[in-house]
């Protein structure tokens, strides 16, 4: 960087001079006539959107392959069990009550061969009783469904690194600065991440510890980032039970 | 030490600030009254730390084109609307240093420094005239930054706070930490 130059007793500018030189009309122009910004284009979130999404469905996709060995797969199966069981035990149920039917309407057509057979009678019943049983095993099966729907809520946290719910883009510097810092979700800790700035001589990458951003890496920010990216990446979280992952990087564009 | 009548301002003027910002962000045409009120004060900034004047006029239209295309993200803090267009102002002239290659310079007026030497109760002669710049110019750059903004351009520490986005005290302290670091240089 080149060094300052200090000037001494530059002749001063008038203020009528400084007001003749206004021209509001050319900046609201200019202002009309502004572009969005590349990473505001919709050419650049096309193939970085996509990329977001493959990269979010290849770490759900890993998530529940790792997911399946647990026991869910088995309470899976062993809920697909009962609910055969549910149908087969409705089915022979169902057969019952018709069988009770067709006897009762046979008994009072007058037929003896089914009074005088108590036995098969007291089978249907029996048929007839194994239904109400079966259906009380349904709470069973109510119990284990919840459970697998308190999974999926689980499975459900949010695995995007963010700042005060600002996952990427334009961010107010106060957020990006602010003691919260990077958050993931309630059950994973930032351990720590890496951060690439413009320190005012040229791209600078500092690793943080933590979660919140040091203040003088905020100064410099603030400083000389106003408008331009500053890049999150090598994110390592930890997990309640002190498992670490890596995070998706991310990218913010501070502004005040 | 000077005040700055248009960036001290009363609670009525701040209120028809306010009304003319709210009216801008609706239409942008209303942006008038403002830039007009603040061009001045803006270019100043602007061109205190810069040589050439036709890039200092250029940046300070960035300033307004960008002020007015970000306006809708402004929020009132009960500090004058300049406080912000410093800030962005002070993005802009790095913007510039960093890509229009732009040279950073500082512009004193001899009397600033001869009142600085009085300070160190030190001879007000040419040679420590001379001797003073070379200290200047040895100051890291948010030292220097103070010492433009309190010694140079007589700001009051409230304003310097609002532009640098930090309290009036703690302006008020690094403002007095960057005057012994330049004492120390000085008397070296």
């Amino acid at each position: 960087m080149k060094k300052t130059k200090i000037l001494v007793d530059r002749e001063p500018l008038s203020s009528d001079y400084i007001e003749s030189r206004q021209n509001f009309g050319h900046v609201l122009s200019q202002m009309k006539n502004l572009k969005p910004p590349v990473w505001k284009s919709a050419w650049f979130y096309g193939p970085i959107g996509l990329a977001v999404v493959t990269i979010a469905l290849t770490f759900s996709n890993l998530k529940s392959e790792d997911s399946e060995d647990t026991p869910t797969a088995a309470r899976n199966t062993q809920a697909n069990t009962i609910n055969t069981l549910m149908n087969e035990s409705n089915f022979v149920s169902d057969l019952a009550v018709n069988a009770t039917t067709e006897t009762n309407s046979f008994v009072n057509e007058g037929d003896e061969g089914s009074q005088s057979n108590p036995s098969n009678h007291s089978e249907t019943s029996s048929s007839n009783v194994g239904g109400p049983e079966m259906v009380r095993d349904e709470p069973v099966q109510e119990e284990i469904i919840l459970e697998e729907v308190t999974t999926e809520e689980s499975k459900k946290l949010n695995q995007f690194p963010h700042f005060d719910n600002h996952f990427f883009g334009e961010i107010p510097v106060a957020k990006l600065c602010s003691e919260k810092g990077l958050q993931i979700n309630d059950e994973v800790k930032i351990r720590s991440y890496k951060i690439q700035f413009f320190n005012g001589k040229g791209d600078e990458s500092r690793t943080v510890v933590g979660e919140s951003i040091p203040e003088e890496i905020c100064e410099l920010i603030r400083e000389y980032n106003m408008g331009s990216m500053v890049f999150i990446t090598d994110i390592i979280g930890e997990s309640k039970n002190g498992e670490t992952a890596h995070f998706a990087s991310t990218n913010f564009t501070p502004h005040f | 030490m000077a005040v700055n009548p248009v960036y001290h301002q009363s609670n009525q003027k701040l209120q028809e600030e306010l009304d003319w910002i709210l009216r801008a962000k609706k239409d942008p045409e209303c942006f008038g009254p403002l830039y007009k009120k603040y061009h001045e004060q803006i270019f100043r900034y602007i061109y205190q730390r810069m040589d050439d004047q036709e890039l200092a006029f250029d940046v300070t239209s960035q300033v307004f084109i960008k002020a007015m295309k970000n306006l809708h993200k402004y929020e009132y803090r009960g500090v004058p609307f300049s406080s912000w267009l410093y800030r962005i102002a002070k993005s802009e002239l790095y913007q510039a240093f960093r890509d229009r290659k732009a040279r950073k310079t500082v512009n004193v007026e001899s009397m600033h420094l001869f009142e600085m030497i009085e300070e160190f109760e030190e001879d007000d002669s040419e040679a420590n005239k001379a001797k003073l710049i070379q200290c200047l110019a040895e100051l890291n750059e948010n030292d220097l930054q103070l010492m433009e903004l309190r010694y140079f351009e007589k700001r009051s520490y409230r304003e310097i706070g609002e532009i640098l986005d930090i309290t009036e005290n703690n302006a008020k302290v690094r403002s007095f930490r960057a005057l012994e670091k330049l004492k120390v240089l000085f008397v070296k």
